[in-house]
């Protein structure tokens, strides 16, 4: 079978995350103000989507603040800059524990939320995409599970959908995948289907090739995909990943370096992807084209009556 | 001897896939790069039918009636009326066929040339900015024509 590359490649600006970077890089965005310019940055330098998460503008700390998804839609949306929104909704799924031994009760710090909270900002703010984490796994630190069991996913899909809002699967293990083409054939997601192969996450899929080409022989045919890893590895997987046929994610999300002791900022990290991506004889393509291709409706966020 | 028998069962095996005859264990799917599929065929339609207005199903297990999981919502003539006055349209979804309020962007009706121009979309014949919806036929940030299908 000969080399099947992608070649009208789409990249995904993964803007901030939730991890605790933000006291590791000053790159890394906390307002909705700075996290929209720097999502604006990265849609110049050649990202079609960037994937957003929302910070407290004065900790940096992950929230889930209704109010500062919307300032975000709303500046991004009046930039004049043409992107494709992609809001997270893997928030309010994090369960910690207090050590080994009191596992009837979730630490303090955990942040649990029924579905109607977890996509109020995905109903409000109607992004074209957005994510939905597609199972549970241990999550990195000691005692934190990361927590989507198939009963909210159903819930959560249907709510997101019903916003019109295109959900892009995130899989960190074939599992996830399993569980996805399951809910694609109920109908809960439909179709075109779009999947980001999250590869290298502590304790998900390792992101070897093997492992990786699993993962990529286990996305539908008629799927539309795209895949990255985290750290060191971010930039050799957008190599791997178009080679493999599928599209590219990159940002301060994921990795925080451009070079050894150089810290990187969105636009830099989406710049080297454009190189990678042209010197491979491939096409970065347009917001508009990966509307077009993934059917991707583009509405305003709901009006405040 | 048991070595080449089993050379033997992977060449034939591999010739069988190659072929794209079905393998031992029955007709796969093959994936992105050639490799057979563990998976099910992906379009097994619901066994028996649905209610017309049933958007995503359950399959039924040992011989049970399929169950509809999610109907598209209707509005009632009251919310209708009440849409209509505050100056919206009654639409329905494209991927959930439910019926919803829209109400138009502020820039409805502006003249535009590309995207950017606009809140929502440049359409291609009019050259106006869209109330609704970038679906059909509009203009990218850069005055090309794109059409997005729905």
């Amino acid at each position: 079978m000969p080399l099947a590359m992608n070649r009208e490649v789409f990249i995904t600006c993964a803007v901030t995350g939730s991890g605790g970077t933000q006291d590791r890089s000053p790159h890394v965005p906390r307002s909705p103000e700075q996290i929209a310019k720097s999502a604006i940055d990265a849609a110049k330098a050649g990202a079609a989507v960037v994937h957003c998460h929302v910070r407290d503008p004065e900790t940096g700390k992950p929230s889930r603040d209704l109010a500062l998804y919307r300032e975000l839609t709303e500046r991004v949306r009046d930039s004049g800059t043409d992107v494709v929104l992609n809001l997270t909704a893997g928030m309010g799924g994090d369960l910690l524990f207090d050590g080994t031994e009191k596992m009837g009760e979730m630490a303090g710090h955990s942040d649990m939320a029924g579905a109607t909270a977890r996509v109020a900002h995905v109903v409000e703010c109607r992004p074209e995409i957005c994510t939905l984490d597609c199972g549970t796994m241990n999550f990195n630190e000691a005692d934190y599970v990361m927590v989507n069991t198939p009963g909210m996913l159903r819930d959560m899909a249907k709510r997101m959908t019903a916003a019109g809002v295109r959900i892009e699967i995130e899989a960190f293990d074939t599992g996830h995948l399993w569980l996805a083409k399951e809910l694609a054939r109920e109908g809960v997601i439909p179709a075109p289907t779009l999947v980001q192969l999250c590869m290298g996450v502590p304790w998900g899929a390792p992101d070897d090739l093997n492992t990786f080409l699993a993962m990529v022989n286990n996305v539908p045919a008629d799927w539309h995909w795209s895949a990255f890893a985290i750290g060191r590895n971010q930039m050799p997987y957008v190599a791997a990943s178009v080679l493999a046929g599928g599209n590219v994610r990159v940002g301060l999300e994921d990795n925080l370096w451009l070079d050894k002791g150089v810290l990187a900022t969105n636009a830099q990290l989406v710049e080297r992807a454009v190189t990678i991506i042209s010197n491979l004889g491939a096409r970065v393509i347009t917001p508009a084209e990966v509307r077009a291709k993934l059917k991707l409706e583009k509405r305003a966020p709901l009006a405040r009556i | 001897m048991k070595r080449l028998s089993l050379i033997a069962m992977m060449v034939m095996l591999a010739s069988c896939q190659e072929s794209g005859a079905p393998s031992m264990q029955g007709d796969l799917a093959v994936g992105k790069l050639g490799v057979p599929q563990q998976s099910e065929a992906l379009d097994a339609k619901p066994k028996q039918a649905l209610p017309e207005d049933c958007i995503a199903y359950q399959p039924g297990k040992n011989g049970k009636p399929d169950v509809c999981t999610w109907m598209a919502k209707r509005l009632t003539s009251q919310e209708k009326r009440k849409c209509e006055a505050s100056g919206g349209r009654v639409l329905s979804g494209i991927l959930d066929p439910s019926e919803y309020c829209a109400i138009p962007a502020d820039d409805t009706g502006k003249s535009c040339n590309k995207s950017t121009d606009c809140e929502i979309g440049c359409d291609a014949s009019e050259h106006k900015c869209r109330a609704y919806s970038n679906l059909g036929m509009t203009l990218d940030e850069f005055g090309t024509v794109i059409e997005t299908e729905e």
